[in-house]
């Protein structure tokens, strides 16, 4: 109808037919569904539930004063302030800190990376009224941001103060992280480079200087490098009295 | 016994129009800051990634939990108290009550939908559910509720519904019985935080919304100035007295055996040593707030009796609860505020015995100060349930008729 | 007995495509019926007065062409009544699955939709006048997909937050 100069008895067709499809959406629903279904057997899968991503931390190499896995994290997410710079800590978003931890009794002390620690049974996924906080098949944690209406509640659930709430206005986001005001976030074991077969940034980060603190891998497998560490060292859930299976373990706490 | 019959409000005093302008402007105010918070984003209130639930939600929870409480006096009429003659005074203001629960209600759920994030995407939340989920339990617990309530007015308005009305009130009082759990089972069964991860806080909930409620119930009827007959207002007053010194002592026993239980676990002293005395504010609220001035001041005011004069007047014994009841308010506000901020305020415990700090404010106690949009929020909600309450009032016969009862009882 | 995986997924997925239609797609469909009676009504009109046939002008919006590509993912009238199905599905099947195949993807339609400004740089794409924002003014529908979403492709972030706090 656009860009033609219709006759009387055209326009009426039209509206004839508009008012014949009244419900549009069933049809299309199939039209997308086939349209997805070639492009999955043309290109990537979907996830399933036989891989377990999960990350080691090896407490006793991360060393101390460095912050290359945040520098890496915040990079790769295009995490920051309004203001291009962190000026309003206490509202900017963090998915990944690290954690200066100092016994009282015996003064040991020691650093180590925290993020969301996506667990099997995780209180976010739990208590999230609308469900956008979910658990994918491969036990990533994430935020259907499309679905969160901002209520925090998740926020409060998380024995990790894991999550973050985008306070203000984004321009300038990064395409494989899309976030914007109003809704939750937290660390996603960066799923766009997952998908891709890569490593998270924070993992690939503290490789690059030789740290090697970081491990990440599928837990299910028994024939992965992760999968062999967590057999023979005894490592460790923060939270553990929780019993919610995280998927990152921490080896010399 | 003559029936009893009810009446719209009639007055049309400048006070009423005053009343009128004067909500309409808070209600006003409130959705101009939530739309200021909904543009910026919510780091123009005080609220931050330590403390995600504000005085916003202090004020909303207090609605939400005083809804189902001010409902007690409908219950009392067609649930509990069989006696007729006895149950006179509670009939008479039943319709109120209901509408009050409403009203206060949609107040508190309000402010929580405009704080949300994305409050436009209310539709998301209504058509996308978690049945795991707490929330989402209560989505249904408080739409359920007001129409529960709906049918329970319509029964009672309905000449020939009257002898429902005993059946909708077993459901209303049920019904808000679930709702004030869910309420506090938001908090309750939150297993992260020390302050929150306790059953206990489904009956401390419970408990509050009676003993707020019926204080809010007794400051409206105390406004109800010349337009309503005094003597149903007496009547129902001095019942309301012990009522409410009864759940003020409740609320004050489940918080002991709660800081009790608490003291007794070696892993909570350092969280109960913040909220009882070295919090700051926190301590302050608990102290001369929640226990000073919302609870022991209001039970002396209600019980305390001169030996030397023996009983007081019924003048100065009304007085007194009216003050009594305005401090329950005042305490229960201060009560929320400790609960909901205060258990947000001090850091998640990590590593248990450790010191830990970070970039992300880890060990720390967060700092909080409202702002003025919450506040604004906050009294918006308030302003609305009290707007729609006041011109209802005028367009449905909810005041009990003043002829009708004197002279009835001897 | 559990479900194979796939049809698990697909019993699931088919669940999210009724609720996203009761949900925002409900306004979509809303507005559709809207246009069609407003469609009739326009008609109606058009019939009393006995307008000639020019009676419905050379309405479009103006819009810049595809920078690259021949030919859309789709025919342009299944794009032009379709895209945002297709969108939400295949944004779904992303966030749910992992599949991030760019056929259907927004950043699909970046990559051939954004236009570059005389110094070479890119023009958000939710720019007045540009590809999306253009069509969505002419009909005027609110989109929020760029609150959240990139409005132009970016090989990788180019910032650095020590770099970038010492310039300020």
């Amino acid at each position: 109808m656009i860009g033609k100069k219709l006759s009387r008895r055209e326009v009426l067709t039209a509206a004839g037919a508009a008012l014949l499809t009244l419900a549009p959406g069933v049809k299309l629903v199939d039209l997308a569904v086939a349209a997805s279904k070639t492009a999955n057997a043309s290109k990537d899968e979907a996830t399933d539930n036989l891989v377990r991503w999960g990350m080691l931390v090896d407490v006793n190499k991360c060393a101390d004063g460095c912050t290359d896995c945040v520098d890496a994290c915040n990079d790769e997410h295009g995490l920051r302030g309004q203001n291009n710079h962190n000026s309003r800590p206490e509202t900017d978003a963090q998915y990944i800190r690290v954690l200066d931890i100092k016994d009282k009794t015996t003064g040991k002390q020691y650093s180590l990376p925290m993020m969301c620690q996506h667990c099997e049974t995780a209180p976010c996924v739990d208590v999230c009224p609308t469900g956008a906080s979910f658990r994918r098949e491969d036990g990533i944690v994430l935020v259907d941001k499309h679905t969160c209406i901002g209520c925090r509640y998740c926020m409060l659930a998380c024995p990790y103060k894991a999550r973050s709430f985008v306070h203000e206005n984004l321009t300038d986001q990064v395409p494989t992280t899309p976030r914007g005001k109003g809704t939750v976030e937290s660390c996603n074991f960066c799923v766009h480079r997952v998908d891709r077969g890569e490593q998270p940034a924070c993992v690939e980060a503290c490789g690059k200087l030789g740290h090697q603190a970081l491990l990440f891998g599928d837990m299910n497998d028994p024939d992965s490098e992760l999968s062999r560490q967590l057999r023979e060292k005894s490592t460790t859930q923060v939270r553990d009295d929780l019993n919610l299976n995280t998927g990152v373990r921490y080896y010399g706490i | 016994m003559a029936r009893l019959r009810h009446t719209t409000f009639s007055g049309n005093s400048r006070g009423y129009r005053v009343l009128l302008v004067a909500l309409g402007a808070l209600v006003v105010n409130g959705l101009l800051s939530a739309r200021q918070m909904d543009q910026a984003g919510h780091w123009v209130t005080g609220m931050s990634n330590q403390v995600v639930w504000g005085v916003a939600h202090v004020f909303a929870i207090f609605l939400i939990v005083t809804a189902s409480g001010v409902l007690n006096i409908a219950s009392i009429s067609s649930v509990f108290e069989r006696d007729v003659y006895k149950s006179e005074a509670y009939t008479a203001w039943a319709r109120l009550s209901g509408l009050l629960a409403i009203t206060l209600l949609l107040g508190g759920l309000l402010i929580l939908v405009l704080d949300l994030g994305r409050p436009d995407r209310l539709i998301v939340a209504m058509t996308h559910y978690n049945f795991k989920s707490i929330f989402a339990w209560n989505v249904f617990l408080y739409t359920g509720f007001v129409l529960i309530v709906v049918v329970y007015l319509w029964m009672m308005f309905e000449q020939r519904m009257n002898r429902f009305v005993r059946s909708a009130g077993i459901a209303a009082f049920a019904w808000r019985i679930l709702l004030t759990t869910g309420t506090g089972a938001i908090f309750g069964f939150l297993v992260a935080r020390q302050a929150y991860d306790m059953a206990m806080m489904v009956p401390l909930f419970i408990a509050m919304s009676l003993s707020f409620g019926s204080a809010f119930f007794v400051l409206i009827l105390a406004s109800l100035h010349q337009h309503v007959h005094t003597k149903q207002k007496v009547e129902l007053l001095t019942r309301l007295r012990m009522l409410l010194g009864n759940f003020i002592i409740a609320v004050l026993f489940i918080t002991v055996i709660d800081h009790l239980a608490k003291l007794y676990a070696a892993g909570l002293h350092d969280f109960e040593r913040f909220i009882l005395m070295d919090g700051g504010i926190y301590p302050a609220m608990f102290w001369f707030g929640q226990v000073l001035i919302g609870s022991v001041v209001p039970l002396l005011l209600l019980f305390w009796r001169s030996k030397i004069s023996g009983n007081i007047s019924m003048e100065i014994s009304i007085r007194r609860l009216v003050i009594a009841s305005g401090m329950v308010i005042a305490g229960g506000f201060a009560q929320l505020y400790v609960i909901i901020i205060g258990g947000q305020a001090y850091p998640l415990a990590l590593f248990p015995g450790m010191e830990v700090s970070s970039s992300f404010f880890d060990g720390e106690i967060a700092s909080y100060t409202p702002s003025f949009h919450e506040f604004a929020l906050g009294f918006g909600g308030i302003a609305l349930a009290l707007l729609i309450t006041i011109l209802v009032l005028r367009v449905l016969p909810f005041l009990p008729q003043e002829d009708q009862l004197s002279g009835k009882q001897t | 007995m559990t479900m194979p995986a796939d049809d698990k997924k697909l019993t699931f997925l088919k669940f999210r495509d009724q609720s996203t239609l009761g949900g925002e797609m409900l306004m979509y469909s809303l507005s559709k019926q809207v246009a069609a009676l407003l469609g009739l009504c326009l008609a109606g009109i058009s019939m009393a007065a006995d307008y000639s046939d020019g009676f419905v002008a050379d309405f479009r919006p103006d819009f810049p062409a595809a920078v690259k590509g021949e030919q859309c993912v789709a025919p342009v009238e299944v794009m032009r009544r379709n895209h945002m199905m297709l969108l939400f599905h295949q944004r779904d099947r992303t966030v749910y699955f992992g599949e991030r195949a760019t056929k259907y993807s927004l950043s699909g339609c970046l990559s051939c939709h954004t236009q570059r400004d005389t110094q070479g740089a890119y023009i958000p794409i939710n720019a007045p006048g540009q590809f999306c924002q253009s069509c969505h003014s002419f009909v005027s529908v609110k989109i929020d997909c760029f609150e959240c979403h990139a409005t132009m492709p970016r090989q990788r972030a180019v910032f650095k937050r020590t770099a970038v706090d010492e310039q300020n």
